[in-house]
């Protein structure tokens, strides 16, 4: 039987939430001296929060696909 | 008393400790609340030097009766009381600023919600001894105390210690937005409810950060098969919901759009009647056309009439206008 759940959907998670932090350390450079780009820095930072929420999204799917899977296979 | 009690109660106390600390600085202190309070009238100092008493009896309670939820609603009002009534002149001296006042109340409000877990406990066991089953090495009993009251001490410690730098770090950054954004968010900023807002809204940010990460972790060493399928079914749940909805949902004749463009269309029209008057709606509407009408005798009358209404309408704004900005000077100021 094919399994439901598959480790991409893991590691894109795991590579978003990567993403996300590198959109939060981005936003905290562009606020630090000499740097001034306090809007560039809030966006930055709303994206870090976007990118964030899917990447943990996406590993919530597959902990819970892979729960049931396991379930179903000791039955 | 069992220790999962001891445990609770010494959680809640910050709680208790900080509302005692609010209380006495605004009953030390009538002489510096703010010009706001004393505009609502004779007998509002008193009862402002009171009120935090009153809260600090119902928190009490409130621990008593294990309800951490009620705790720290009565803290957040303590503290919201505390700060419209003395500003910055009280207990927020320089010693303890505003944003450190907001840091310690989360501090407080962390521990009291971590205490809930201990009332449960207590409520369950009813003085009953816990039966632990499981005694491994000391190295893993010392892993287990911290992954259950170090580790969430810790993280409302950083979480408050965070909070502080993040908004001392956006005061100072917002001077270098472009202008209007500048002045507004500095003014904003520098109200007393402003910066409790966005202190409130950065910790909330932070908190749900922590949870976003810590959940599928958690999750993915306890989640059981049972539970698993509850929530992949509520996941589905949403979309089958909007699927069935959209598939019941019949074409409609468009009924509906034409009652509301007649509702609007007839009150702009009577709207445009009272505050023009017929008279001149009809010489604007000739206008566009190119024409002019003939000034007629006896509109004098509905002119009064319309100016009248206006004239009511003005005053009315105005005393909105009042109200509003009682409710603003009050919030910020």
């Amino acid at each position: 039987m094919a399994r439901k759940y598959s480790s991409t959907s893991l590691w894109a998670g795991v590579g978003l939430i990567s993403v996300s932090v590198y959109f939060f350390l981005a936003s905290v450079s562009l606020i630090s001296p000499p740097a001034q780009a306090v809007v560039a820095a809030l966006l930055s930072a709303v994206i870090g929060f976007v990118t964030l929420s899917a990447g943990t999204a996406l590993i919530r799917t597959y902990v819970i696909a892979r729960t049931v899977e396991q379930g179903e296979q000791a039955k | 008393m069992s220790r999962e009690a001891i445990t609770y109660y010494a959680l809640s106390l910050p709680a208790i400790a900080l509302q005692l600390f609010f209380s006495s600085s605004v009953a030390a202190n009538p002489g510096q609340f703010t010009p706001q309070v004393a505009s609502f009238g004779p007998g509002i100092t008193e009862l402002v030097q009171l009120l935090p008493w009153g809260l600090l009896a119902l928190s009490i309670l409130a621990v008593v009766r294990f309800r951490p939820s009620a705790l720290v609603t009565l803290l957040t009002a303590s503290f919201f009381l505390a700060a419209a009534a003395l500003g910055e002149s009280g207990f927020f001296g320089t010693a303890l600023g505003l944003t450190g006042s907001v840091s310690l109340v989360i501090l407080a409000t962390f521990m009291a919600l971590i205490g809930f877990n201990y009332a449960r406990a207590a409520k369950l066991l009813g003085g009953r001894p816990a039966l632990v089953e499981g005694k491994g090495p000391l190295g893993y009993q010392l892993l287990s105390t911290s992954l259950e009251l170090v580790l969430p001490l810790l993280a409302a410690v950083a979480l408050a210690v965070a909070v502080s730098a993040i908004v001392t770090t956006l005061t100072l950054q917002t001077k270098l937005l472009p202008e209007p954004l500048s002045t507004l968010s500095s003014l904003y900023l520098e109200s007393r409810f402003g910066l409790v807002f966005v202190s409130i809204g950065v910790a909330g940010a932070l908190i749900w950060a922590m949870r976003q990460i810590l959940e599928p972790i958690i999750m993915y060493f306890t989640l059981t098969y049972e539970d698993a399928v509850k929530m992949a079914l509520n996941e589905v749940e949403d979309i089958a919901k909007k699927l069935r909805r959209q598939a019941r949902a019949k074409p409609v004749p468009g009924w509906g759009w034409l009652s509301v463009s007649i509702v609007c269309v007839v009150s702009v029209s009577s709207l445009s009647l009272f505050v023009v008057s017929p008279q001149g709606l009809w010489y604007n509407l000739l206008s566009i056309f190119g024409l002019h009408g003939v000034q007629g005798a006896g509109a004098g009358d509905l002119e009064t009439t319309a100016r009248n209404f206006v004239r009511t309408i003005d005053s009315n704004v105005v005393k909105g206008q009042d109200i509003i900005r009682q409710v603003i000077r009050l919030l910020w100021g």
